[in-house]
């Protein structure tokens, strides 16, 4: 759960590389999982075959012996002395010499490995190729001298030749049986004891492998014939392959064997009913396996080693479009709709991606641009309507009862000679003149100082010994076209917090400079200065009204500084407009900016 | 010396008016200030003065028709409006009347000091056809008195005046002779109510000598006739009526209508009867009121003012020192109050 949430936090860059290594690693893995499977499978297949085949040459080969061996053997026991020895049984030395003579000739002509033969009789005795090798003393402990007589081809396994001239050899008795050629009756056994000799021929023209080792098991579980001489002759169960299974079918099968991993297989003799057995250590056997592992292991690391460099160049080449996108984005979000991405047509997903992007952003920009345009007229409706509410209240004082009234106070100051009072009442009336014709048209700033001196007067009338105005004005300025009523309301919000907050002590100074292609206009006052919360607030809704999406502006202050703003920047554009800078306990700065006419500059300058 | 109208309804802004205009005597002086367009018309009438400072909105007939008026008749006068709308479409149809002073409430003295002035040089070509306007107006009021000798002879006397006029324009002739014609006829028809107009309309001076031969002729039948007793006892009555209610409000329609008389009538026979114009009648009776009153120390002099009938102080101030020739804190002091 962590480490899913730790890579859901990666880059999509790591993830993809991430995702493309476990991928490809897996895969390797898996294709050396199953060629290592389908290896060893046919390395056990191609064991089996070869083992089995071998075995059953072997195994052939001996049968094929034995048969040779019962056939050869025919002449000697239908020889008329073996035959009459057989039937009479004499122990004349004559007789015994003859017969021993047919053996000795028997065994010139044929086999050397023959270790000794044996005649045996119905009473079991026994004459061989001299008297020496027969006397009964030293054949007794043989295995064979006792057993009765048999119709039927008899074979002892692995045991020690005791007799003279056998030198205590390790043998295999077959025991041939002998009918009599005329009544047919079983008169006796010849027993051939061969030496291992055959069989160790046998078993080296049949190596399998370097390792392997081929050996025989009697029914019994003794041992026929092992490379390692010591324990032929010895039941399985004593030597060192005790705990061997050895299977009955013919399939190859793997076992683990004194540490080792073995594939064993067997075979039954038809003849001897014996098992040949072969058994081979599996890496000897595996060899082709080990090198395609190896190969497989290395193929591995040669793609594991691919995968690192050119996955990451490749999810670069996916991931980086995606990037530019992403930052292309960004800018978006920071409200640059000029954006655009260079797109070529085509089915690439990215491509239509970006395609998709820039039909996005511009028609962004297309719905933006007409909604700030509606909403810039919705502001100017707005502007209108709140126009026609002050003309409407305008309206409301009847402006003949104001006027008539007004001229009234003014005709009796003047017949009662109080100049102050006549100037006042002129002053106001022609103050609520210029304002009740609040038009956005624009008047020389000529005339709109002088409309504010006539303000002025009436707060100097108000304050007659503290309050202090002054203008430093250019005369060149005097003829620059300004949206009438703008001073007015600046200084009026500048009496009514500079200097009536301090009973009319206080000055109000007006100057104008050019700066660039602008005028600027400055109405400062020593009074308290404005409180920082009330200065971020107007400053708020001046920056709304210049971004054009203020619509409610014309709540706050009738005729205040937000209208002038706005008005300025309906009238002029967004970078005009009031700008208020306030020094705590010293005094404020309201300046406005509007666009200088260098041609009337030129008229007047 | 002009003399100087001032209509105006608002009294404090006529008084102050009036008394800018005062205080450039002695070449303006303010004969007479009234409170709506009517009554102006018939100081004009009686009084002719040079120069006519209206008001637009008044009561009664408002400052555009009384300009329209002076301007149909061609009289010798100039009109200035003092208006406290700078309305173009008033000053429009106020230039279409010949005016070329409009000037903005609150007035400022300067403004109308410098208007007045302005005129003066077109006073001045006016001042012969006002002269002949007071012949005029003196030819009527004599009228009644009249014997045929006397009128022939009156009649060949301001014709003659009329002609040797050296302004000009035949229009201002004319106008003189339209307003000749149209005062007798006016009077003729308060005499007489089945006289019939007789519209003046020769272009040569035969037919128009000939025009107020017969319109003299019809005169000296039919004025003996109505030339009665009765009519002096009605005009009598009238000044009584002043003398015991001089603190009332009068205007000289309303006294016109006492008497049963038209108001250009009753003014001819009020000023034959007594000698002097009604408004003069009234002002001597209340400042000789006046006079009387402040004998009295305990009254301020405003209260006297009202006591008498002048709306305004200043008004009062100044009528009392153009028939007394000092100011009433003056005359009292004199009387060593």
């Amino acid at each position: 759960m962590k480490i899913w949430t730790i890579l859901q936090r990666q880059s999509i860059k790591t993830k993809m590389v991430l995702a493309f290594l476990s991928v490809s690693i897996l895969s390797v893995l898996l294709s050396g999982v199953f060629s290592n499977l389908y290896y060893s499978r046919a390395a056990e297949k191609e064991f089996f075959n070869v083992s089995s085949e071998a075995i059953n040459r072997l195994n052939y080969h001996l049968d094929y012996y034995y048969n040779q061996l019962q056939q050869s053997t025919l002449s000697l026991i239908q020889n008329d002395v073996v035959q009459d020895w057989l039937r009479s049984e004499s122990d004349a030395n004559a007789d015994i010499q003859n017969v021993e003579k047919e053996l000795r000739r028997y065994l010139a002509l044929n086999y050397s490995e023959i270790q000794g033969m044996f005649l045996i009789s119905k009473s079991h005795k026994a004459v061989s190729m001299s008297q020496s090798f027969a006397k009964p003393s030293l054949i007794s402990g043989e295995p064979w001298i006792k057993l009765p007589l048999s119709p039927v081809i008899r074979i002892i396994p692995t045991h020690t030749a005791g007799y003279e001239g056998a030198d205590g050899r390790q043998v295999i008795s077959v025991l041939l049986p002998i009918f009599d050629k005329e009544s047919l009756d079983l008169i006796g056994t010849l027993m051939i004891d061969i030496s291992l000799h055959e069989l160790d021929q046998s078993f080296k023209s049949s190596q399998l492998g370097g390792s392997a080792t081929l050996f025989i098991l009697a029914d019994d579980d003794r041992i026929v014939y092992h490379p390692n001489e010591a324990w032929n002759g010895l039941p399985k169960q004593q030597t060192g392959l005790a705990t061997l299974q050895i299977p009955d079918h013919e399939m190859a099968s793997l076992q683990r064997f004194q540490g080792t991993d073995y594939l064993i297989a067997s075979a039954r003799s038809q003849v001897t009913g014996w098992r040949t057995v072969s058994l081979v250590r599996f890496d000897e056997m595996a060899v082709g396996i080990s090198s395609a592992r190896f190969s497989v292991i290395l193929a591995l690391g040669v793609i594991t080693l691919l995968i690192v460099m050119i996955v990451p160049l490749l999810s670069n080449r996916f991931v980086n479009p995606i990037l530019r996108l992403m930052s292309l984005m960004r800018q978006v979000g920071k409200g640059d709709l000029s954006v655009q991405t260079k797109s070529v047509p085509g089915q690439d997903e990215l491509q239509q991606l970006f395609y998709s992007f820039n039909q996005m952003v511009q028609r962004l920009d297309e719905l933006v641009a007409s909604n700030t345009s509606l909403q810039f007229k919705e502001m100017q409706a707005e502007l209108r309507q709140k126009q026609a509410l002050i003309k409407a209240l305008q309206n409301q004082i009847n402006p003949h009862l104001l006027y008539n009234t007004l001229g009234i106070i003014k005709s009796i100051a003047y017949l009662e000679k109080v100049p102050a009072i006549e100037r006042m009442a002129r002053n106001l009336a022609d103050v609520y003149r210029y304002t009740a014709y609040f038009s956005e048209m624009e008047v020389f700033l000529k005339d709109e100082l002088e409309q504010l001196r006539k303000y002025l007067e009436i707060v100097h009338i108000r304050f007659p010994k503290h309050f202090q105005s002054q203008f430093f004005i250019n005369e060149k300025f005097l003829q620059c076209r300004v949206v009438k009523l703008i001073l007015q309301p600046i200084v009026e919000n500048a009496v009514k917090y500079a200097i009536e907050q301090r009973g009319g002590e206080g000055v109000v100074i007006v100057s104008a400079y050019q700066d660039k292609e602008d005028l600027i206009i400055e109405v400062a006052d020593n009074g308290p200065g404005i409180d920082e919360t009330e200065l971020h607030r107007i400053e708020g809704l001046l920056r709304q009204i210049s971004a054009k999406l203020d619509q409610d502006y014309g709540d706050h202050d009738s005729l205040g500084i937000p209208n002038v703003h706005a008005r300025l920047v309906l009238k002029y554009g967004g970078e005009y407009g009031v700008k208020i800078t306030t020094f705590a306990g010293r005094g404020t700065v309201v300046s406005l900016r509007i666009p200088l006419y260098p041609e009337q500059y030129r008229t007047t300058g | 010396m002009f003399q100087v109208l001032v209509a105006e309804d608002e009294v404090w802004i006529r008084d102050a008016i009036a008394e800018m205009i005062d205080r450039l005597a002695p070449q303006f002086n303010v004969v007479g200030e009234v409170g709506s367009g009517e009554e102006a018309w018939n100081f004009i009438q009686e009084h002719w003065p040079s120069i006519v400072v209206t008001d637009i909105m008044m009561p009664h007939r408002n400052g555009l028709w009384l300009s329209e008026q002076i301007h149909r008749m061609s009289l010798p006068i100039v009109t200035m409006i003092v208006s406290g709308y700078d309305n173009f479409q008033y000053a429009k149809q106020a230039m279409r009347y010949g005016i070329t002073e409009y000037l903005l409430k609150p007035l400022e003295e300067e403004e109308l000091h410098d208007a007045l002035k302005r005129s003066v040089q077109k006073l001045e070509g006016m001042a012969e056809l006002h002269e002949g306007v007071h012949k005029i107006q003196h030819f009527i009021d004599r009228l009644p008195d009249m014997d045929r000798q006397t009128l022939n002879a009156e009649v060949q006397a301001l014709l003659a005046y009329i002609y040797r006029l050296k302004s000009g324009a035949p229009g201002a002739r004319k106008s003189q002779l339209a307003l000749l014609s149209a005062k007798w006829n006016e009077m003729f028809r308060a005499v007489d109510q089945e006289h019939t107009f007789l519209p003046f309309t020769e272009e040569d001076e035969q037919g128009v000598r000939k025009y107020f031969a017969d319109l003299a002729d019809a005169w000296l039948l039919r004025y003996p006739q109505f030339a009665n007793q009765s009519v002096k006892a009605s005009i009598k009555k009238v000044c009584d009526y002043i003398n015991v209610h001089y603190f009332e409000n009068f205007s000289l329609t309303r006294l016109a209508d006492m008497s049963h008389l038209s108001v250009s009538y009753f003014s001819t026979l009020f000023k034959k009867t007594t000698g002097q114009t009604c408004l003069n009648y009234i002002n001597g009776v209340r400042i000789q009121k006046a006079k009387e009153l402040l004998h009295e120390p305990d009254l301020k002099i405003y209260e006297i003012a009202d006591m008498v009938g002048y709306t305004s102080l200043p008004y009062f101030n100044r009528m009392f020192k153009q028939i007394v020739a000092v100011t009433p804190i003056e005359y009292r002091k004199r009387l060593g109050l």
